[in-house]
Parts: structure tokens; C-alpha cells; sequence
């Protein structure tokens, strides 16, 4: 894909944070996508896996320690927070826990009108016209507006947080874990709004998620990310229905289908993500993979592109050995390993 | 065998306003289930339905302005809300465990993780030696798989992963051999990869000790592959209780169809219906039916309440409605 094509171009994107004791957290790891206009993207990861860090250096709010963040053709990597102020009108964040993501001062209808303080030239009288066309849009009953956010359910507040995303008609929005805070009915509504707003607006979004029924339900395309670095990406139908690497096979296998009747083969993995202060030599996942070979351990895999779209990095793809479907299923009181489980990983 | 068994508990927050205005927020509401041997019953519902509050009716750990007003707990047939403090302590920790959510928080983080293991069987046997508890600790320790676990617990608190920690909670709960075990949102907070570990670890020890257990969740992904019996909370109350297949793949109850419906898998964005609003305020519950101003097929007759309706021997429902259409014409 030529950068034209795409609204944000991420390219070979890393950042460290210092960990204390003069070690260094590998939160971000040489990570390269792009989203194309209009388009949902699905980030998906286990905590500790840099999702979250990724899209806070998307909207400005982490800087890059390398690579290029490439926004409308535009390199936005490391801009001065003076310079990036103009570009937050097109470019937003909706966050996971929406009870701190508001002012509990302000009225929701000031929370929703700020952007359009600080970003248009509206007159009082427009701005109002304006909130008031927002909440409409995120489905939020008018009489609302006038109450503080202690008043409101978690589920409107969420909606508050995405009609102030969405005041200044951005062209892109990050959501991080938009849902996981919110109850399964409320989240339903959430979701629903989503798909409804992308019809209406064409708003492209980066929905990162830990969830993966919702991802699946809400993406067009996925980015699988394991310590830091993508393993997988793809369409959502094309990698939910033919997973190649290891992990993402691993990880489709341990989501728990609310449904008995379906009872899946499941293939636990040993052990957790490891830490990101020494990273592996190799593939990052060689240590709990089943199907890791001496060279794994030593070799960095690169992308391997298997069908269009679908890409996945694995050295076994070659072979045809990338499968775990014939590796015993782990697990089980007596079994399970715990050897690489100390100290596990944990990004700030 | 039946080894726990809930009837008609009521527990209420009793608070006095501004005024001091008597304020009762009833947040269980004649809730029944009972436990048997070997199964493993799945509490579930959403933030506020008295799931949790249920968990520590049970253990004696509910702290005013929360309290029991009525109904009764049996545990082995034993009363366990009449009992003394004195008694309740010989049983909860030793016959009775809880695994809570947040493993990370539950452990003190200033002891190496055998000693606190090591601790809650010297709270139950003053007569026990260090030496003794300590290899208690660790054989439970290796008994939830921790690798290692002479040396593991020496470990402090901050060296473990959330999986680990979670282990070293399971553990503590079983050092005593407990025939009850109670894991209240035990995979929360937990990555999927890890969470079927402990959920396959907690499985595995019902059926080799043949312990009952009950796990109170909000996902019905962990109720729908683990847990032979479903409860389903709402408001207070058990709207309703049948194997898990049978609830899953026959839900009566308008809630739970909602709550099923509104599943990532199971979400149909070409229906209108959706579950609108939020619970109750559990200071001014509806007198009927707690469902009442969300369900779709509300009545009348929702305004008085509803019967428990037996669908088959084992599985129930708490709504006029459940035995089907038919009925509701007759």
C-alpha cells in the first residue's frame, strides 16, 4: 500500500521507557501499519503487549523513541505539542476508563463543547446547536447535557467521551478499550453506536481492544501484537478463520465462547508474556510456542505475506509447520509450567 | 450431596439520610441456590446485581451498614448466619474457602508467600509446628502447579505475575482442605491465555478433591465452559438457575435472553431490541418484577410478583412469562 492510500501510516514505530536501575521497558518494538480512511482497525493484545502505548503516541500523548508516525501524508513523529495542538481536531482518543476521563467540575455540555472552543471559530449560539447535534448523534437524551458526569451511568459517560471525540469531525479516532469498563448490555449499545457512526461519518478508528468477540464483531482488519511487535495482521474473517501464527492461534483458541454448546479444541499456553526489559533474541514467543525450533530462539521472523492482506511473522510459515492444531493441548494442575513466570513484564 | 444451601436470603444496607430517615437499600432480595459436591455453580450478572455481596454474606463478611435480615445459610446443614463468631472462624478458611478478584492486592505484601500459605493453616491448628505448615504450604503450593515451589515460596508478593498470584490465592484456599470453594471474579484482570490456565487449574481440583465451588462472574464465556449449574443475578435476586446448557441454550427469563443477546458472538445489529437503561435503585425496588422497566414483554401482572416457574426438574425461572407464549394466551 502506498502511503497515499492510507490516513495514518505507523512505520517501524518503537518506544522505550526506563525502567528504573538503569534498564530499559521495550513497550513498542519495530511496528509498522496503517489505517486507511474510513476504515476500523482492531488492535489486539494481551496487557503488558504495548497496545495502549501505541495509540497514545498515534494522538501525541507518548513520544516515538523511533520510527515515523505518518498522519495525512504528514510526519507527525515527535512534533512539539505547540504544532500538534492544530492536528487534535482530525485526530482524537476515547479512553478505556470514562469516569476519569472527565472533568467531574464541568456540565457534560461544557466537556462536549471544549473541542469546539479551542478548535473552531463557532459562536456561542453554534456551538450549542453543535452539542446539542453530538448528542443526538451518540444516541444521549438532550436533558443530559445539563448534569455533571457523577449523574450519569458508565455507558453515557462513555457516550459523552465519544461525542467530544467526535466534535470536531476528526478523521481518526483511537479507542482504547472503549468497552472493557462497561457492562455487557451497556456495552452492546456502545458497540452498536460504533458501526452506526462509521455509516454516518466514515470516521476511521483504531479500536484497541483485549476483547477478541468484539474485536471480531466491530474490525474490518486486525493487527495481532505480542510483546511489543505485530505478529499477525489481516482482514478480521481471514485471520479469525485461518490464524497463522502460533500465538494468535493460541490466543483465538483460550477465548471462552458464551455459548456450552460450543466446545472448541483448546490449546493453553504455557507460562505468561515475558518481561519486556530483556527481550528474546528471537521470536518473542519462542519460549511458549509449541512449535518452536532451535532457530526461532536466535532468529528474528519476518513478515510473511500469505494471502493479500494476511501477513504473519514466523519462521515455520515456510514449512508449513506453523500449525499448533497437532501440538498436545497444556494445562491441567500437574502440567502447567511455571517456570518463566516471575516478574512478568509490566509496561508502565 | 448438597454442601451449601441459600434460602430466601435478604441482605440489606441499612443507612440513616440527612433526616435520619430509616434508608434500606435491599440488595439481595430472597436469593436461593444451592451447592453440590463436584459441580461448579457460575454466579452471574452485572456491576451491582449482589453477586459479590452474596460471596460475603456467606463467609460472615459483610460489614454494616450491610446486613443479613433474613433467611438462612446451611452449610452441611449447619446454619452458618445463627453461628457465633468463634464458629463461623473453625469454618470459613479451613471447610469454606474464597479466592477473591485483584490476587495482587489480597496478598500482604511485606511476607514471603509460603509463610502467608503457611499461616492460614496455623490459624486453624495453633498445634501445628512452622516446619510442618511450611511443607503444608509447599505441597499445596505444587499442587496448583507451581513449579518449583520450594524455592517459589520464598518469593515476595511483588515477584509474582497476576496468574502466579492468583495460584498462590488458590493454594491458600485449599492448604486447609476446604469442601466449599468460593472464587469470586477469580479471572478478572487476567490475560485470556492465563485465565484458561486457572480456570482448567480450578476445574480440575473440584473434581479430583470433589469439592463444590461456586464462581461468581460477569463473563459468560467462563460460566458457558466451566460451569456445570447457572445462576443469573439481577437486582438482588436469582432470575434464573438451570444446568448451563440448559439455560443457555433455553433462556427463559427476558434478562438473561437479553444478557445472552448481548454477547459479541450473539449480537444481532439488525434487531432493535437491545437491554436499554440500568438496574433498580435498590432503595425504591419495584414490586413485582425487578426487570419490569427494561423488559420488552412487561405486563400487568409484572407489577405483582413473579413466580419461581419450575421448566424442568433442575432449571428455573423468575418471570410470569417463562413456561413460553402459550401460556401467557391461556
Amino acid at each position: 500500500m502506498s502511503p497515499g492510500d492510507s490516513i495514518l501510516d505507523v512505520q517501524n514505530l518503537s518506544k522505550f521507557f526506563p525502567g528504573g536501575r538503569g534498564t530499559t521497558i521495550h513497550a513498542v518494538n519495530d511496528v509498522s501499519f496503517a489505517i486507511r480512511p474510513g476504515e476500523i482497525l482492531g488492535m489486539v493484545g494481551e496487557s503488558g503487549s504495548g497496545k495502549s502505548t501505541i495509540g497514545r503516541a498515534i494522538v501525541g500523548l507518548a513520544h516515538a523513541t523511533s520510527g515515523q508516525i505518518i498522519f495525512r501524508g504528514q510526519d507527525i513523529t515527535g512534533l512539539p505539542e505547540k504544532k500538534f495542538r492544530g492536528l487534535r481536531k482530525d485526530l482524537q482518543i476515547v479512553f478505556q476508563d470514562p469516569w476519569g476521563a472527565l472533568n467531574p467540575r464541568l456540565k457534560v455540555r461544557t466537556i462536549v463543547e471544549e473541542p469546539l472552543r479551542l478548535h473552531t471559530q463557532m459562536n456561542a449560539t453554534d456551538r450549542r446547536r453543535r452539542v446539542e447535534e453530538l448528542a443526538q448523534l451518540v444516541r444521549l437524551n438532550a436533558g443530559l447535557l445539563t448534569r455533571y458526569p457523577n449523574e450519569l451511568s458508565g455507558g453515557q459517560l462513555q457516550r459523552v467521551c465519544i461525542a467530544r471525540a467526535l466534535a470536531t469531525n476528526p478523521e481518526l479516532i483511537v479507542l482504547d478499550e472503549p468497552t472493557s469498563s462497561l457492562d455487557l448490555s451497556v456495552r452492546a449499545g456502545i458497540l452498536r453506536l460504533l458501526l452506526e457512526l462509521r455509516t454516518e461519518t466514515s470516521i476511521a478508528m483504531l479500536f484497541i481492544s483485549h476483547d477478541l468477540g468484539t474485536v471480531r464483531l466491530i474490525s474490518d482488519r486486525i493487527v495481532v501484537i505480542y510483546l511489543g511487535r505485530i505478529v499477525e495482521q489481516g482482514p478480521t474473517e481471514q485471520v479469525f478463520k485461518a490464524p497463522a501464527h502460533p500465538y494468535t492461534q493460541a490466543l483465538l483458541s483460550a477465548h471462552l465462547p458464551p455459548d456450552p454448546a460450543i466446545d472448541q479444541g483448546r490449546h493453553i499456553l504455557e507460562g505468561e508474556i515475558p518481561s519486556s526489559v530483556t527481550l528474546p533474541e528471537g521470536c518473542f514467543f519462542a519460549g511458549r510456542c509449541p512449535v518452536a525450533v532451535e532457530a526461532c530462539s536466535h532468529q528474528r521472523p519476518t513478515m510473511v505475506t500469505l494471502d493479500g492482506d494476511h501477513q504473519a511473522a514466523c519462521l515455520r510459515i515456510s514449512e508449513g509447520a506453523n500449525s499448533i492444531g497437532d501440538a498436545p493441548i497444556l494445562g491441567g494442575p500437574k502440567q502447567v509450567s511455571a517456570q518463566s513466570n516471575t516478574a512478568s513484564g509490566r509496561t508502565p | 450431596m448438597t454442601l451449601l444451601e441459600v434460602q430466601n436470603l435478604h441482605t440489606h444496607f441499612i443507612t440513616r439520610d440527612i433526616g435520619n430517615q430509616v434508608q434500606v437499600a435491599k440488595a439481595l432480595n430472597s436469593v436461593s441456590f444451592k451447592v453440590d459436591a463436584g459441580e461448579i455453580l457460575g454466579l452471574v450478572g452485572e456491576t451491582g446485581a449482589g453477586k459479590s455481596l452474596t460471596a460475603l454474606s456467606i463467609m460472615g463478611l459483610l460489614r454494616p451498614p450491610a446486613e443479613i435480615v433474613d433467611g438462612s445459610i446451611r452449610f452441611e446443614g449447619e446454619d452458618i448466619v445463627a453461628m457465633q463468631r468463634d464458629e463461623l472462624n473453625r469454618i470459613r478458611g479451613a471447610a469454606i474457602a474464597m479466592v477473591g478478584q485483584n490476587p495482587r492486592g489480597a496478598l500482604d505484601p511485606l511476607t514471603r508467600i509460603g509463610e502467608q500459605i503457611a499461616r492460614v493453616a496455623r490459624a486453624h491448628d495453633p498445634q501445628l509446628s512452622n516446619d510442618k505448615a511450611t511443607s503444608m504450604a509447599v505441597e499445596s503450593m505444587e499442587r496448583v502447579g507451581i513449579a518449583d515451589p520450594l524455592r517459589r515460596a520464598q518469593a515476595w508478593p511483588h515477584e509474582l505475575s497476576g496468574g502466579m498470584a492468583q495460584r498462590v490465592l488458590i493454594a491458600m484456599a485449599l492448604i486447609n482442605g476446604p469442601r466449599l470453594l468460593i472464587a469470586d471474579e477469580p479471572t478478572t484482570g487476567l490475560d485470556v491465555t492465563v485465565q484458561a490456565q486457572i480456570l482448567d487449574l480450578l476445574r480440575a481440583l473440584v473434581q479430583e478433591l470433589n469439592m463444590g465451588a461456586m464462581i461468581i462472574t460477569h463473563d459468560l464465556g467462563v460460566v458457558a465452559q466451566y460451569c456445570n449449574r447457572t445462576a443469573v443475578m439481577y437486582a438482588g435476586r436469582i432470575v434464573e438457575e438451570g444446568g448451563t446448557r440448559s439455560v443457555f441454550g433455553d433462556p427463559r427469563h427476558p434478562y438473561t435472553k437479553a444478557l445472552i443477546g448481548s454477547t459479541p458472538e450473539k449480537l444481532d445489529f439488525t434487531l432493535d431490541a437491545e437491554v436499554g437503561g440500568g438496574p433498580p435503585n435498590l432503595y425504591a425496588l419495584p414490586p413485582g418484577c425487578h426487570y419490569i422497566d427494561r423488559c420488552p414483554k412487561a405486563a400487568a401482572q409484572c407489577n405483582s410478583m413473579p413466580p419461581n416457574l419450575a421448566l424442568s426438574a433442575t432449571h428455573h425461572a423468575l418471570c410470569h412469562f417463562a413456561a413460553g407464549d402459550q401460556a401467557r394466551a391461556s
